[in-house]
């Protein structure tokens, strides 16, 4: 720094500092002011008069008119309409009989069309089941939608195909089965495929008659096939085998047994009418899916967390068995029990465990059951928290009517299975201590450590989450694959085929 | 006598508020010399760059690792469960 510089900066400062000593008398009077009058004193408020109101109701709402479609307007959506089945949804089910092709539409035939275009606009958002039609493990569904303000706006305002288009569920996953189901009815119109004989399971090395009915039928769907090949089982083929298991959630060992046999000999008219059914549920989910969120596929028993939309953590799981199917159902984890133990549901309790007991007396205690007597009923059963806890380390709980959870398990062997429909319904996981540190995380309370400590003990304890986790259980049994394929499931609990009856669309099978 | 004391208290509190504003405001410190700022005026602007110069090679952005097979198995499972985005898909920005 420069002499200048300083004495200049000493200067300022000290002409600054006088005016600070000159300025604190000024401070000490205003210190010294007797405290503020009461009349200076912050008004009272006093309360206002209520002026009584009679509540009127509103006035009910007006129907919405929907303006007349212009030519060009009836035409774009005739056209839509003509394309429902690329939504998997049938065409003659929106479209007038007979319209002019220029467009020019009579009273009636407007009328007409607004009344498909309405009605393929509530089914293509929100499907095709009325609400009383879902059964009631499917509680999962979609918000009431009336598209008639969305179409008479549209119309108002010239944006009808931009309607039209926004209207089909726009998650990737339902994009994925769209195109699917192009191609499976092209694979359809080609004459799709023919069965393979049962026979011999066939393997690596083997000759047998059938192997190119096996080249034909694999090549049918896997673009990597070629259709004719030499008469053995070869490496080629091998491979090829094992990508169709991992498509069909079968164990990739490669060699066709009855269950492979069963996948592959399914027609393709059935793999087309899993993707519609499928694509039915994609409608019954939010418009928006929260970025975080836990989402349970029961029909390939699979579990995934995302955050910030993207999958961060998956595992494979077991889900209900039939008769004691996992519902379908919405929900938000608010809590992690840890060490949890397990208050028997009545049902289970009378079929499947008082009956063990009674043929062998001493087996509750012997795995940690207690009686508790309960006044004026019968007597339930709790079993006490630990490794051999039906419910393992950790539960995580969401509110549902049919009191169903997440949570680990001490029997592992059950995830080495390929067919994971197992439980009475709760959904059971592979690795629920990653999900409960990764629900946990950022809590400075339940650190990895903490939770290390509190599993040292058998002693039970609910830790509320920061922010509840939305979790949805869904029934996915076709979907489109990382590898760009489409993959299916065996539907175990046959709500696929309950769902296309439902939705009127079995009895046009062929056609679909 | 509390008069007094106030009054003592306030005026310290002054010449502290004070010394700390006059710090703040840098008075001490060196103004930049005014030659150099003239002679960088007048120093003449560098000859842009010709048009079809051959720029300096820029490293290529850096590989994205393949994914690892745990990774490809979360996502297998992800489009199991039901993909909303599609993978690594850019997010959509905000309607104007």
């Amino acid at each position: 720094m420069d002499r200048a510089g300083r004495d200049g900066g000493q200067w300022r400062r000290l002409l600054l500092v006088a005016a600070a000593l000159a300025s604190a008398p000024l401070a000490a009077l205003a210190m010294a002011q007797p405290p503020a009058s009461p009349a200076a004193a912050p008004q009272t408020i006093t309360p206002q008069t209520a002026t009584p109101q009679t509540i009127t109701p509103p006035p009910p709402a007006a129907a919405v008119q929907i303006p007349a479609f212009s030519p060009a307007e009836a035409l774009a959506a005739v056209g839509v309409l003509r394309a429902a089945d690329q939504q998997g949804l049938q065409p003659k089910a929106y479209l007038p009989e007979t319209l002019p092709a220029d467009g020019q539409l009579s009273g009636a035939q407007q009328a007409a069309l607004a009344d498909g275009v309405l009605r393929y606009a509530h089914d293509v958002r929100v499907g095709r089941l009325e609400p009383g039609d879902f059964p009631e493990l499917w509680a999962l569904r979609p918000a009431p939608y009336d598209p008639r303000p969305e179409l008479a706006a549209a119309l108002t305002e010239n944006r009808l195909q931009p309607w039209l288009d926004s209207l089909p569920p726009r998650y990737a996953g339902y994009v994925a089965l769209k195109r699917g189901l192009a191609r499976y009815r092209e694979i359809a119109a080609g004459g799709g495929w023919k069965a393979i004989p049962d026979g011999k399971p066939m393997a690596l090395g083997s000759h047998d008659p059938r192997v190119n009915a096996l080249r034909a039928r694999l090549a049918a769907e896997d673009p990597q096939v070629v259709a004719v090949g030499p008469a053995v089982f070869d490496a080629a083929l091998q491979a090829a085998v094992q990508r169709a298991q991992v498509r069909f959630g079968l164990k990739p060992d490669g060699v066709v047994a009855k269950s492979t046999l069963d996948a592959l000999n399914q027609p393709v008219g059935e793999r087309v009418l899993q993707i519609i059914a499928n694509m039915e549920r994609w409608r019954w989910l939010p418009q928006a899916m929260p970025a975080t969120r836990v989402q349970v596929n029961s029909g390939a028993a699979i579990v995934t967390l995302f955050r910030d939309g993207k999958p961060l953590l998956s595992m494979k799981a077991v889900s209900g068995k039939v008769g004691d199917e996992t519902p379908m159902l919405a929900s938000a984890i608010h809590s992690i029990v840890i060490n949890p133990p397990w208050n028997v549901p009545a049902g289970i309790a009378e079929k499947e465990l008082w009956p063990k007991e009674r043929a062998k007396p001493g087996y509750l205690a012997a795995h940690g059951y207690r009686v508790i007597k309960v006044e004026g009923s019968a007597p339930r059963l709790q079993q006490a928290s630990g490794d051999d806890s039906s419910l393992g380390r950790f539960k995580f709980d969401f509110d549902n009517p049919f009191a169903v959870y997440l949570h680990d398990t001490p029997a592992k062997h059950g995830f080495d299975l390929f067919a994971r429909q197992a439980s009475h319904g709760c959904v059971r996981l592979e690795k629920p201590r990653a999900l409960a540190e990764a629900l946990l995380e950022g809590d400075t309370k339940w650190t990895p450590d903490a939770i290390d400590t509190q599993l040292e003990g058998d002693k039970t304890v609910r830790v509320p989450l920061p922010e509840k986790v939305p979790v949805f259980i869904m029934y996915w049994t076709a979907f489109g694959g990382g590898d760009g394929q489409m993959h299916f499931r065996s539907d175990p609990y046959g709500w696929d085929r309950d769902l296309l009856k439902l939705a009127g669309v079995l009895s046009s099978a062929a056609k679909a | 006598m509390l008069k007094t004391v106030l009054w003592i208290a306030a005026a310290c509190a002054a010449v502290l508020v004070a010394l700390a504003v006059s710090r703040t405001l840098h008075f001490d410190s060196t103004p930049a010399p005014k030659g150099e700022v003239s002679v960088a005026v007048a120093r003449p602007a560098p000859a842009p760059p010709a048009v079809h110069a051959p720029t300096a090679p820029t490293a290529p952005p850096a590989a994205k690792p393949p994914p690892t097979p745990s990774e490809l198995q979360v996502q297998e499972d992800a489009a199991a469960t039901g993909m909303t985005t599609e993978p690594d898909a850019p997010k959509e920005s905000p309607p104007t």
